[in-house]
């Protein structure tokens, strides 16, 4: 494998686990507008380590994913009480804070970041994938997978089952922020430099497209968006200034077409709808009923 | 001990306040009917007692043990189950799926299939469509679909909010003839319903709902007996079944 295409494959691996690790918390019903944060405090947490510290990139990218995993549960315990709209509020600010203090923080070089990062290699990104690939597909088909799918179809009735609907979802949001933490270290390890500016709302965006334009409803739909999304600027080049117009466009077009994403069932429309009228509509706790 | 007591419980949404100062008593074994029309805080008054809302003010008492303000999810442990109004199935999973989740606060999967096996003989419809999504079930389905889920936590008390909401009168009867023999079999069921002479017809006892506050109590016959009562309050809906 040649250099670029072992970096086109690092960094389409990449994007799969950022999908991978955000659709945990969709299944749960849950979207956060802010998920380049966990990707960014993973980052910084494994460079920190491997640069002033020395450890190997293994380790300080599972100490990364640990951290996210930390602070994932702590915004998740205060925000997943609230109603998506709050989410929404909560998880968008809190990225941008992240990103205001490591832009001041000296240790990490400040708004010129950290530099020198090396290690990601094609083998420990596959590693990585198909160890989550694992999770999720006994996650899948498990009693804890069920509830989740229960959550998100309707809270309310999750409830009334007797499922702790608070303390499953928070579960459900440290494991993706877990996930996006390790994924965040290996991408800091693969591009040499990371700068508080990477991981800002475009980037947060980019891992919310993975999932919607995959498909929420099976998590192998997030790993099609991963991939289409990343491949696309890189199918595209020859498109130039055109680029990001013809990428608009087409994200209209398919919102009109498959509302669901590319992977899901076409009678699911009313999952898009549902959650909309649900963020127009909720109360406390998210209910959107009546 | 009563299964359930209310005492003084006040509750609403924002600055409208929904019941005020209820006081509501089921005993064991005990069908209880809590009529009112709508807008009467019937449902406001289910979900303080169910946990989805706190109280404002008041105590919730189940089996003894202050649960006021407690989730949902324990009070299903602590034995109250609850189906909501509107029946909240969860429509793309499976039939099969939905039941299970009933049973979630259960671990032993042992006797989750053995009251998965009796839950699907009562329901001989189920049986055949267990496979099936929930969503495509009819409304009687839907409805005995959540009575089973609910049934899956085994209860010592049933809450029905309005579990004849929106069924044909042929499909009504089939809710009520349930609940009549689950009654039968011994379990303590409270239900809130706006069909006031089916719901005092299987129930022991009824509460009086009018704008918030309980304003009749009483033997379910006696108030049976005096339609003017029922007239008065409910402009005679539900009757005539």
């Amino acid at each position: 494998m040649d250099a670029y295409t072992e970096a086109v494959v690092i960094k389409v691996g990449i994007a799969i686990l950022l999908a991978l690790g955000y659709w945990v918390t969709v299944a749960t019903g849950k979207y956060s507008f802010g998920h380049a944060a966990f990707m960014s405090i993973g980052a910084y947490t494994a460079s920190i380590l491997t640069l002033k510290f020395d450890l190997p990139l293994e380790l300080a990218m599972l100490v990364g994913g640990l951290a996210g995993a930390v602070i994932g549960a702590f915004i998740g315990w205060i925000a997943l009480r609230l109603s998506m709209l709050y989410l929404a509020i909560i998880t968008f600010a809190f990225a941008e804070i992240v990103r205001i203090l490591l832009d001041g923080w000296d240790y990490v070089g400040g708004a010129t970041g950290l530099f020198g990062m090396t290690g990601t290699t094609v083998e420990l990104v596959a590693v990585c994938i198909a160890v989550v690939v694992v999770y999720l597909f006994f996650l899948s088909r498990s009693r804890k997978g069920l509830s989740y799918e229960a959550i998100r179809e309707d809270e309310q009735a999750a409830r009334a089952c007797g499922l702790g609907v608070t303390r499953i979802s928070v579960e459900a949001f440290a494991v993706s922020a877990a996930i996006t933490g390790v994924a965040g270290a290996l991408s800091a390890h693969e591009t040499l430099i990371i700068t508080p500016n990477l991981f800002g709302a475009p980037q947060s965006l980019l891992i919310i497209l993975f999932v919607v334009l995959g498909g929420v409803q099976y998590f192998w739909g997030a790993i099609v968006g991963a991939v289409v999304l990343t491949m696309l600027p890189i199918w595209f080049d020859f498109l130039e200034d055109y680029y990001q117009i013809t990428y608009g466009l087409m994200f209209v077009l398919l919102m009109i077409l498959r509302p669901q994403g590319i992977v899901g069932r076409g009678t699911d429309r009313r999952i898009n709808l549902g959650s909309l009228r649900e963020l127009a509509t909720s109360r406390r706790g998210g209910g959107g009923d009546e | 001990m009563p299964a359930l007591q209310l005492r003084g419980v006040t509750a609403g949404y924002g600055r409208i306040t929904g019941i005020e100062k209820v006081d509501l008593t089921v005993a064991e074994g005990e069908t209880v009917a809590l009529l009112g029309a709508n807008g009467a805080g019937k449902s406001t008054f289910l979900r303080a007692v169910s946990g989805m809302i706190r109280p404002w003010s008041g105590r919730v008492v189940l089996y003894g043990e202050d649960v006021t303000g407690q989730r949902s999810d324990r009070l299903v442990r602590a034995g109250m189950a609850h189906v909501p109004e509107g029946r909240r199935i969860l429509a793309t999973l499976t039939v099969e799926e939905n039941l299970r989740l009933g049973a979630f606060t259960r671990r032993r999967a042992g006797t989750v299939d053995e009251d998965l096996e009796s839950v699907l003989t009562r329901f001989e419809r189920l049986r055949d469509r267990r496979a099936q999504k929930a969503g495509t079930l009819s409304g009687g389905e839907q409805q005995m679909l959540a009575i089973g889920r609910a049934l899956m936590s085994r209860p010592r008390i049933l809450l029905l909010d309005e579990p004849s909401l929106g069924l044909s009168p042929l499909l009504i009867g089939e809710v009520f003839d349930l609940i009549k023999s689950l009654a039968a079999e011994g379990l303590t069921i409270l239900l809130v319903e706006q069909n006031a002479r089916q719901a005092l017809g299987v129930a022991d006892r009824g509460y009086l709902l009018t704008t918030g506050s309980v304003t009749l109590s009483g033997a379910a016959a006696d108030l049976l007996a005096d339609p003017g009562i029922i007239e008065s309050y409910l402009g005679g809906r539900g009757a005539r079944s």
